[in-house]
Parts: C-alpha cells; sequence; structure tokens
C-alpha cells in the first residue's frame, strides 16, 4: 500500500487559478459505496461561501398510494420505534409505546396529539387500555406502569423482578393486569381501585390520593411456557387467559384460578401474537412462522392456518364485528383477511428499507386500522377499503432545525382529519391550514378561495393562494 | 519551527476533482474547499506573522485555525508502565464454535489457568496499585475461551480481589469480555458482581446462528437473546462486540439496526474478521471493503439515530492518542499458562506471534519474571514511531492501528492491512459531521 502523503501543501492543477470556494454538502447521497470521483458528482452541491440553506422551491410531495403508506420522510409519530398501538374502548384515544421510551396519546381519527408521558429510560414493549378507559398500562423492560388517562399521572409502577415485560393486558372486568415476561412466566396483579383516599392533614391542608394501589399488588405468577411469554390476552368474556411464547406454543388458562387449560402446539417456531375473537370462541396467534392460525374456543382444535406474503407475524388482532384480521409482519406488509372464509382482502405496505410492523390494531367502530412501524411512524388505514389516510405526527420527533405543517381535512363520514406535510407543500382544495412550522406556534388561517393553496414557512406560517 | 508544526497538523485529502477535504484533527475542524482555497491556507501557513485576509476566509482566523495546537503527549511516556488493570485468559475452551475465532477455540487440549497463577496476577497489580496510589483496580476476563468454563477460577478471583481491594480501600471494577451463551446462574452471579461486559454478538439471529454457533451446530441466539434481554432489563452497562465475515458483510447495517431495536447496549464495536485462527480455512475475510465502509456507514446512521455508540477500533473520530493500545502499559494480560503479553488476541503458546509478544512469565513461586526491556520495546510503540503514518490524517485516531494486525509475522516491517478502512471510514465520518452541522463546516467542540 502507498505510504498516505495528505498533509497540508502545495498542489498543482488547473483549479488553482480560481477563486478560493468552500463548498457546503446541501444533500449527501449515503451511498459510502460511491468511489472519490462519483462521491459529491451526485450530491447537491451548491457553491457559495458561508450561505445559507434556504430554497424557494417547493418540494415534491411523495404521492399517497392507497395501498402503499407512504408518509414523506421524517413525519414521525415518535423518534424510536413504535413498539405497540392501542385505541382506547371508546375509539377516542389512540396509545403509543415506543422505543423512545415515550408513550403517547393522540385525539382519533383526527391524529393530534393530546400528551406525551414520560417514561424513563426503558423500552416500552407493550400498551393496554382498561376497559373503562381510565387507566393505561404499559409494559417495559423492567416494569409496569400504570397511568390515568384523564390527567396522564403515573399512579403506580408495579415491578417484583428484572425481567422484561413482553405484553400487558387487562381483564374485561377491570381486576387484573397480566403481563408476560422474558422470564417465561406470566404475572397477575391487582388492579388499582378509583377511590378517594385522604393521605394526611397537616395545618388545614388535606391531602387527597385518587387511586388505591393494592400493597402488594402481585396476585400469582403462571409458570409453564419454557422460554419468553410475548403476548397476553384475556378473552371478552373474562374466563380465559391466552400467552403466546418462544417456545412455539400457546396456554390457555382458566381466570381466575390461574389453571393451565390447554397447550396449543401447532406453530414451528415463536409465537409472537395472540388475540381473541369478540365472542371469545376463537384465538388468533401469528408467528415466527410466517403463518397464522385460527383456533377454535374451547376446545383448542385448529381451524384455519391462513398464509400470505408476510414474514414473521409481529401482530395480530380481529376487528370488532369479528369479520376481518389484521396482521402485521417483519417484512413491512399488513394483510387483512375476511372471516370466516380466510380470504385475503388486503396487502398493505409501509415505507421500504428496513422497515416493519410490530403492532396493528382495529378502531372500536372498524372504520380504522393503526399499525405502528420500526421507522417511527404511526399509519392509519381506512377500512375496509383499506385506503391509507395519513401518518400520525409530532413535531417534537421532528430533527432539530426541520419544520412541517399540518392542515385538517373532513372526511366523507365527517371526521376530521389531520395531515402533516413538509413546509411548503401544496394543500388540497378544501383544505384548511393548521400551520405549525415552528414548534409551539400555531396559526389558523381559513383559505381565501377553494382553489389549491400552499403554506409558507417564515417566522409564521401563512396560507397564501397560489397564482 | 511553529510552521513546521502547523503544517503537519492540516490535511487535504482528495474528494473529487478540484474538490479537497481540509480537516485540522487536532482542532477539530473540518471544511471542504477547492485547490484555490487549500493553496491559499498553505501560504498562509507558511507566512509567519501576516495575517493574509480573504473576506470570505475570516472564519478561519475566528476560528484560531492558523494557530498551532500542541500534539497529542503520550501521558505513560513519563510514568512509564504502571499496572492498574488484571486480565486474566482463564481457558481456551469455548461453548460456541464460532466460525471466524482467532484462537480457534475449543479445538486444542484443555487449558486452564490455575488458581495459584490468579491469585498471584491479582497480587501482582494490587501492589502496584497500592504502589502508584491507582485510584481504581479493574479485574477483566478475556482470552481464546469463554472465561465462564472456568467458573471455579473465575468466582475465586472475583472474590479474592474484592477481598483485597476492601482491604486496600480501593475501588474495584469487575470487567471482561464473554459470549453470553449463559446459564441463568452465570447471568445472576454476573449481574450481581460484574459493573461491566463486553459481549459478543453478531446481530440478526440468522447471523449469529450462522457465524457463532454452538457446539453441535446448534443455535446460539436465544440464549444469548436472552442475556442481553436480561441485561437491559436490570439496566446493566454493556457493550457488544460484532464481528464481520464476508458472509454476512451485506447485512451489516440491518444487524445493527436489530440490535438497535431490540437491545440496549451502551455501544456496538464492529470489527471485520481478521485472518487468524479460523477465519483463515473459513474465508472469513472481507473481500470487498467498499462493502463493509458502505454497510458501516449505513449502520451508523442508523445507531446514531437511536442514540446507540458505534464504532470500529481503526476509525475513532473522537480520540487523539498517540497509542492504540494500553496493554502494555496499564494491563497486565496473563494467559492460561501463565505467561504475560503486551496483546490481548495472543492467548496462548499455540498462537504463532506468542513469543513477539509475551514479555514475562510466572515463576510458580508466588511471582512473576518479566523481561522489562522487551515490554519496553511495546511500551514505546506509539504512533509518532512510526514513520508510514506521519503524514496521514488518520494518525491520531487510529494510532498506528493495532500492532498484531500491522506488523509482518516476522515482526519486522508495518504491514498496513486495514488503512484504507481506516481512511476510508474516517472521511465518511468527518463527511458526516459536516452535513449534521449544516452542510459547510464542522467544529469539533469535545476538543
Amino acid at each position: 500500500m502507498k505510504v498516505p502523503r495528505f498533509q497540508m501543501q502545495r498542489i498543482y492543477s488547473d483549479g488553482s487559478k480560481e477563486e478560493p470556494k468552500i463548498y457546503k454538502i446541501r444533500d449527501i447521497q449515503t451511498d459510502w459505496r460511491m468511489g472519490r470521483r462519483g462521491f459529491l458528482l451526485t450530491s447537491a452541491i451548491g457553491t457559495g461561501v458561508l450561505s445559507s440553506c434556504a430554497t424557494t422551491t417547493i418540494p415534491p410531495q411523495t404521492p399517497q398510494n392507497e395501498r402503499t403508506g407512504s408518509c414523506t420522510e421524517e413525519i414521525n409519530a415518535h423518534t424510536g420505534i413504535v413498539q405497540s398501538v392501542r385505541f382506547s374502548p371508546d375509539g377516542r384515544l389512540l396509545a403509543s409505546g415506543s422505543s423512545d421510551n415515550t408513550i403517547k396519546l393522540w385525539e382519533m381519527p383526527a391524529g393530534k396529539l393530546l400528551k406525551t408521558l414520560e417514561a424513563g429510560k426503558s423500552i416500552i414493549n407493550s400498551v393496554c387500555f382498561s376497559p373503562d378507559g381510565k387507566l393505561l398500562a404499559s409494559g417495559f423492560s423492567d416494569s409496569i406502569k400504570l397511568w390515568e388517562i384523564s390527567t396522564g399521572k403515573l399512579i403506580t409502577t408495579l415491578k417484583r423482578n428484572w425481567s422484561a415485560v413482553k405484553s400487558v393486558c387487562f381483564s374485561p372486568d377491570n381486576k387484573y393486569i397480566a403481563s408476560g415476561l422474558t422470564d417465561n412466566t406470566i404475572k397477575l396483579w391487582e388492579v388499582p381501585t378509583e377511590k378517594l383516599i385522604i393521605t394526611d392533614t397537616l395545618a388545614r391542608r388535606t391531602n387527597f390520593e385518587k387511586w388505591e394501589v393494592p400493597p402488594g399488588n402481585l396476585i400469582y405468577t403462571l409458570e409453564g411456557h419454557s422460554k419468553t411469554v410475548n403476548s397476553v390476552c384475556f378473552s371478552p368474556d373474562g374466563k380465559l387467559l391466552a400467552s403466546g411464547s418462544d417456545d412455539n406454543s400457546i396456554k390457555l388458562w382458566e381466570m381466575p384460578a390461574g389453571k393451565l387449560f390447554k397447550t396449543l402446539k401447532k406453530h414451528k417456531y415463536d409465537v409472537y401474537s395472540v388475540c381473541f375473537s369478540p365472542d371469545s370462541m376463537q384465538l388468533a396467534s401469528g408467528s415466527l412462522d410466517d403463518t397464522i392460525k385460527l383456533w377454535d374456543i374451547p376446545s383448542g382444535k385448529l381451524i384455519k392456518t391462513l398464509k400470505g406474503q408476510s414474514e414473521r407475524i409481529n401482530s395480530v388482532c380481529f376487528s370488532a364485528d369479528g369479520k376481518l384480521i389484521a396482521s402485521g409482519s417483519d417484512n413491512n406488509i399488513i394483510e387483512v383477511w375476511e372471516l370466516p372464509t380466510g380470504k385475503l382482502l388486503l396487502s398493505l405496505k409501509g415505507n421500504s428499507n428496513y422497515n416493519y410492523i410490530k403492532s396493528v390494531d382495529f378502531s372500536p367502530d372498524g372504520r380504522f386500522l393503526v399499525s405502528g412501524f420500526r421507522d417511527y411512524t404511526i399509519k392509519l388505514w381506512e377500512m375496509p377499503s383499506g385506503k391509507f389516510i395519513t401518518c400520525l405526527f409530532d413535531p417534537a420527533a421532528l430533527e432539530r432545525g426541520k419544520k412541517a405543517n399540518q392542515y385538517t381535512v373532513t372526511n366523507e363520514y365527517g371526521q376530521v382529519i389531520t395531515f402533516t406535510m413538509p413546509c411548503g407543500s401544496p394543500l388540497p382544495p378544501g383544505a384548511i391550514c393548521t400551520c405549525d412550522c415552528v414548534p409551539g406556534t400555531l396559526y389558523v388561517a381559513p383559505p381565501k378561495s377553494r382553489t389549491s393553496t400552499f403554506c409558507t414557512c417564515d417566522k409564521i406560517c401563512t396560507c397564501v393562494p397560489i397564482k | 519551527m511553529e510552521t513546521d508544526n502547523l503544517l503537519r497538523q492540516i490535511f487535504s485529502i482528495p474528494l473529487d476533482e478540484n474538490k479537497y477535504l481540509i480537516y485540522a484533527p487536532l482542532k477539530g475542524i473540518a471544511f471542504i474547499g477547492n485547490v484555490s482555497l487549500v493553496n491559499s491556507i498553505f501560504e498562509q501557513c507558511r507566512s509567519s506573522g501576516a495575517l493574509w485576509k480573504t473576506e470570505n476566509l475570516d472564519f478561519l482566523h475566528q476560528l484560531n485555525f492558523f494557530l498551532p495546537e500542541p500534539f497529542p503527549v503520550d501521558e505513560y511516556k513519563q510514568s512509564g508502565t504502571q499496572y492498574d488493570a488484571v486480565i486474566l485468559f482463564l481457558t481456551n475452551q469455548c461453548n460456541l464454535r464460532c466460525s471466524y475465532c482467532y484462537a480457534s477455540s475449543g479445538e486444542y487440549p484443555r487449558k486452564t489457568m490455575s488458581w495459584e497463577i490468579a491469585r498471584d496476577a491479582i497480587d501482582y497489580v494490587m501492589e502496584s496499585v497500592r504502589l502508584h496510589n491507582a485510584p481504581v483496580m479493574t479485574l477483566g476476563f478475556h482470552g481464546g475461551g469463554e472465561p465462564t468454563l472456568n467458573w471455579n477460577i473465575l468466582t475465586r478471583s472475583v472474590d479474592y480481589a474484592r477481598c483485597l481491594a476492601d482491604k486496600n480501600r480501593v475501588p474495584l471494577q469487575v470487567s471482561g469480555s464473554f459470549n453470553g451463551y449463559w446459564s441463568r446462574k452465570i447471568l445472576k452471579y454476573i449481574l450481581n458482581n460484574f459493573t461491566e461486559l463486553s459481549l459478543s454478538f453478531d446481530g440478526l439471529p440468522e447471523v449469529q446462528n450462522l457465524q457463532r454457533p454452538a457446539m453441535g451446530n446448534k443455535e446460539s441466539y436465544p440464549r444469548v437473546a436472552e442475556t442481553l434481554h436480561a441485561l437491559d432489563g436490570a439496566d446493566f452497562p454493556y457493550g457488544i462486540r460484532m464481528t464481520i465475515t464476508n458472509d454476512t458483510v451485506d447485512r451489516l447495517a440491518e444487524s445493527v439496526a436489530f440490535i438497535c431495536d431490540n437491545f440496549h447496549p451502551q455501544k456496538i464495536q464492529v470489527e471485520p474478521a481478521f485472518a487468524e485462527g479460523r477465519a483463515i480455512e473459513n474465508h472469513s475475510l472481507i473481500k470487498d471493503i467498499r462493502v463493509f465502509i458502505d454497510q458501516f456507514m449505513r449502520a451508523y446512521s442508523i445507531a446514531e439515530k437511536q442514540k446507540v455508540t458505534l464504532f470500529y477500533s481503526g476509525a475513532r473520530l473522537n480520540a487523539l492518542t498517540t497509542r492504540f493500545c494500553l496493554a502494555a502499559c496499564r494491563a497486565f494480560v496473563v494467559t492460561t499458562e501463565g505467561d504475560v503479553t503486551t496483546c490481548f488476541e495472543t492467548y496462548g503458546r499455540e498462537h504463532p506471534a506468542g513469543p513477539r509478544f509475551f514479555v514475562g512469565t510466572y515463576t510458580g513461586n508466588g511471582g512473576f519474571e518479566i523481561n522489562t526491556e522487551k515490554r519496553q520495546k511495546h511500551f514505546s510503540r506509539t504512533v509518532d514511531e512510526i514513520p508510514f503514518c506521519q503524514n496521514c490524517y488518520c494518525k491520531w485516531h487510529c494510532a498506528g492501528d493495532c500492532e498484531i494486525k500491522t506488523t509482518a509475522a516476522s515482526g519486522d516491517g508495518f504491514q498496513p492491512s486495514r488503512c484504507l478502512i481506516n481512511q476510508e471510514l474516517i472521511k465518511y465520518l468527518i463527511l458526516d459531521k459536516i452535513k449534521q452541522n449544516g452542510g459547510l463546516l464542522w467544529v469539533n467542540h469535545h476538543q
């Protein structure tokens, strides 16, 4: 190899007679495979000296394909992988848990961010609303936390050992929380009750606590699986608890006794997700073996195996009417199946390149399907058409210095949906600009005409008509 | 003198036609300029005293670009070797059969470190710690095998070192390099008795299982993943070391993404397989290093988004050092058979380079005999002593790279097999920094 000679020295070449220039890298293409010659040729270099990066051109808008959920880059809900998404029982809220250590609550279907719950340094693996919609349980890499929805207040932390919590689920009667753990067990916890408790009275002031947390509220531990328990789910009638594990099996436990009822062993590899049908008569399971299996309850008999293009099924869920099953997979595909035929109805894709779906959930009214992705996005789809609607957006998840704008559109159901685009994007007719170019600054300006308008981003975002 | 110093601190790296990356590592300043700018900077460096001002380049003067910085000083030159870490190679046995294992672990007749060697090595270093008032003592486990397979000696060493450290009121750090293929019992012990760890793990399950199978060609991923989850659950600080082979280099970024998504290491070290042991017979060496560079930069971007430190030992952009390795300065490294070595890779007497790096041996009488002259020779290896490196912009980042990887089998001559990787990665990392900082200029505020 040649001896390196990079020390500063005079260079004799044709370029030596020009004026000295500093080059700016506007956009470095991350194709590191290019050689030195090609490296900068395809990146947008502007010659300029300490020039700013302002541009007056409107960047091209990514077309939104009904069957491909392509959000414009950086329109993210989180700054980490979206591990779990769950609608509230009334469908008005969505909770999302992420590896960015936050849980976010979104108003649905508008997609407006309501609250961010900071969870410390732990990854959130699972979120679940209580049946009465008042509490949110979140499973972390080291504990379970319970939050009060109305205030966003942390009520209690359940922690008994160092095992990571992979899945949490409330019982239908609101009394228990089941958790699946990496120590191969399932733990059942008592849910705090809502009760005004006087905690102390000092100097004419009485302090109240709204939630009574029972001491030692671990009820019992279910042992039987030989590997990590990835998913737990109560049947809607409350009689059974299903658990899916890395030991390739599903176990059904009688509730609340905690007695093992049945073991289902047809999957070839790890079971990542289990979900009961609304009538408690069927169980769906998703697995590393790329299949979804439907089981008859309580016989445990395998009814059907569904196999599409998906690889490694991370999440399965039933629609509220029990007529559809959705699955999210590692190869970036959401598949929606019709029941009882098992016919594949829809195949929905996210953005490509190292993307996968960790969690899917139907809205209680069956009109929407939500999906949490590895690329930090949460995508909303219309059901049963499969039309892609929008990505949920949190301005705090934008990279520093980036800007975005938002507008709302009223859909055919009369629901107001919020869309987010990079600053300067054109808006469709009828859209109302709710720009938030500078995070924290909101300016609402109705369009001056029914023709297209676009948002500019300066210090204050305004909507002006295109001439 | 000052002019010469300044010229030795600023580098111009060709990028493309008429474009150069101008980089001053000691100042931590980098930008891209044309030939004319390079020549102007050269003239300014050579002109003593006279300030040459161009309206467009005032900012360079504001940054004190033309004031020379003192060169990095080797802090050990004055003090000499002062041990505060004892590293024990406990065994040559392993419960994995990694395809690229430099020690071909498990293929040689079983050797384990005796209690006497371990104990006396700990005593030796504690004595040094007391003599030099070192603020902390480190006990570490390494070598060409899985240290937990010599469990008895491992636990006794930890207990003994802790006891000595308590008696002498010196804080003790306990660490090591392991494969993570552990039972519950081992895991619990490690969590309760160690302060940090390095775990060798290659990422995606199929990559881990392919490159690091357990004995009997079983899959190692499930158990190692369980270990990692347990460490995460306990918020235990650990780093991951990934080895990249020709078979899986095109999945490096995917593996890093997988690690970042599923686990919580503090850092990930990525190293290409080196030509030793099983790596030779299994053709593990990467054939096209451009693929490695491309994948590394993708992985770097992924890890950075997830706030995980990803690094490769030959391209440490934030390091300014004259030494690649501290094995000859602070770490008393003892092999299974009781040889004292200045290289972590010379696992035992079977290693062809062993005799070159062994500088002492256990005498059996409770002590070690050290060849101080031989040790001094290794100790003196700093980047300033390597002529090949003098005009390279990487010199203070890779510091001449790993000695065993860059010297010929005979010990003579410098054979920089990783130089191109080091240069390319440092260059791309700098360009990435410029891009992240607005696209015009990078100033490293850590320096």
